[in-house]
């Protein structure tokens, strides 16, 4: 690799990390309480106790939950019914109006039901939760840093940047490293020195967990576009024959528990998880739109949607899934690290942590070298390769 | 007046452990249970290890240093 080339991939780096690599620092601590939110959640769970189920004892009524969410908030619409695939526990969902689904999801209100019991066991505002609302405000800051879309896509961007960054990073890597045995840190040296071999360590360690969780979390910032564009077009040519009908009205809706019955009917080996309600953007106005998750570990993650007849409650087709949707629902566990059990969860975290050590060593490396550039300018242009100042 | 590097020598961890990476987080995402975890878990945590047992490997002193040259001028 000649100079010229070498001092390429370095202007490189170092703007693609000096634009992305505040953002990243927040995402990667926004991120690390996110991996655990699960565990996190059940340990400041203050509601009661879930019921146990008892043997063929049918599970409570979804069609109550819905009527006493309604009873909530009156005003709101009920957009959709999740069925929590992890615990016996229901959420009903009730945005402001159907626009707010799109424009303000923030603002959607919820109701938490015992599956089995059908019992209240919190709704907006007065969670079982005490833990809710400081994984929220990690959440938000995580995925939009409350900008919603612009915030997605700003935050998609710094994700490709850091991939640029990572990939400059590796190129650079060879020229840097060459006459150093692997992983050797360099600690009687100035403490510049030490912090670029560690830098250099941990960026090529994390290399590929780097890549692969920079790369989902990039995808899943263009998700809402793209389940936006799966709705209108795969959705929309499917419901395209109900165009023009009057949708319709809420009194008239087939019973929640009707549809979920008949859609685990047409698909005894998927389990429902959400219920989208009709008129839903994310939807028909002629149906109920249900997500349904495999049972077995692989097959979890590849979902099937179906369509139910709005006020007859009879499945009316099963929709093929485009292969960007699959990409984001492959990349969801990818990015989030819950798929192996807590070890896997708390080596997520390691590596998270290695991660910021990287970006904060990086911004050091930075800082000191403006001003060792600065001041010792004059003898730079004599002194041979000096690789080290161009990090 | 250093030895050639050798540029496989120089990747040859790299690539180990970023393969390594690779491995692990498919094995947790395919495996069925059973020991795809344990598999998985063991594979993420030994690029960790690497990067640890380097981190924090005590510094050699100057002679170490010293001698560690001369050898590889003798090589």
């Amino acid at each position: 690799m000649t100079h010229r080339t070498i001092r390429i991939w370095a202007w490189v780096h170092k703007w693609t990390s000096l634009i992305c690599t505040l953002f990243l620092l927040m995402l990667c601590i926004t991120g690390l309480p996110l991996i655990f939110h699960h565990e996190i959640e059940d340990a400041f769970d203050n509601g009661p106790p879930f019921a146990t189920a008892a043997q063929d004892a049918p599970p409570a009524s979804l069609d109550a939950m819905v009527a006493k969410a309604r009873a909530i908030a009156p005003d709101h619409v009920v957009s959709g019914v999740y069925l929590n695939p992890d615990r016996p526990e229901v959420m009903v969902f009730m945005p402001p109006s159907w626009q707010a689904v799109v424009e303000r999801p923030f603002d959607t209100l919820f109701a938490t039901f015992d599956a089995v019991s059908g019992i209240e066991r919190g709704r907006t505002g007065s969670e079982p939760n005490q833990a809710a609302g400081f994984l929220d405000l990690m959440l938000r800051l995580h995925v939009d840093m409350f900008m919603l879309l612009p915030g997605q896509l700003f935050l998609g961007l710094m994700g490709l940047l850091f991939l640029a960054a990572i990939v400059s990073g590796v190129v650079l890597y060879g020229p840097f490293t060459r006459r150093l045995e692997f992983g050797a840190v360099r600690k009687t040296r100035s403490p510049r020195t030490k912090w670029l071999d560690l830098h250099n360590l941990l960026g090529i360690v994390t290399l590929a967990w780097a890549s692969v969780v920079g790369f989902t979390g990039a995808l899943n910032e263009l998700s809402l576009p793209l389940y936006q564009n799966y709705i209108a077009k795969d959705v929309g040519a499917v419901i395209a024959p109900w165009q023009g009908e009057e949708p319709p009205a809420p009194g008239r809706l087939a019973s929640v528990d009707t549809v979920v019955a008949n859609v685990s009917k047409a698909l005894p080996d998927m389990q429902v998880t959400f219920v989208s309600f009709p008129g839903n953007p994310f939807g028909s106005p002629h149906h109920y739109f249900v997500w349904t998750d495999g049972r077995s570990a692989l097959e979890s993650r590849l979902q099937t949607t179906v369509l139910v007849e709005a006020t007859t409650g009879e499945v009316s087709s099963i929709l093929p899934m485009p292969w960007y949707i699959r990409a984001i629902e492959v990349s969801r566990p990818l990015h989030f690290g819950d798929y192996g059990g807590l070890p896997l969860k708390i080596i997520w975290a390691l590596f998270d942590i290695a991660t910021i050590v990287v970006l904060g060593s990086g911004l050091y490396l930075w800082l000191k070298r403006s001003r060792s550039a600065t001041a010792a300018r004059p003898q730079a242009a004599a002194a041979a390769p000096a690789l080290e100042t161009l990090a | 007046m250093k030895t050639k590097p050798d540029p496989r020598r120089q990747w040859t961890w790299p690539i180990a452990l970023a393969a390594l990476t690779i491995v692990g987080l498919v094995a947790a995402l395919l495996g069925e249970g059973g020991l795809w975890w344990p598999a998985s878990w063991i594979a993420l945590s030994l690029p960790l290890v690497v990067a640890l047992r380097h981190a924090l490997r005590p510094a050699r002193s100057p002679d170490a240093r010293q001698a560690r040259a001369q050898r590889d001028h003798a090589a």
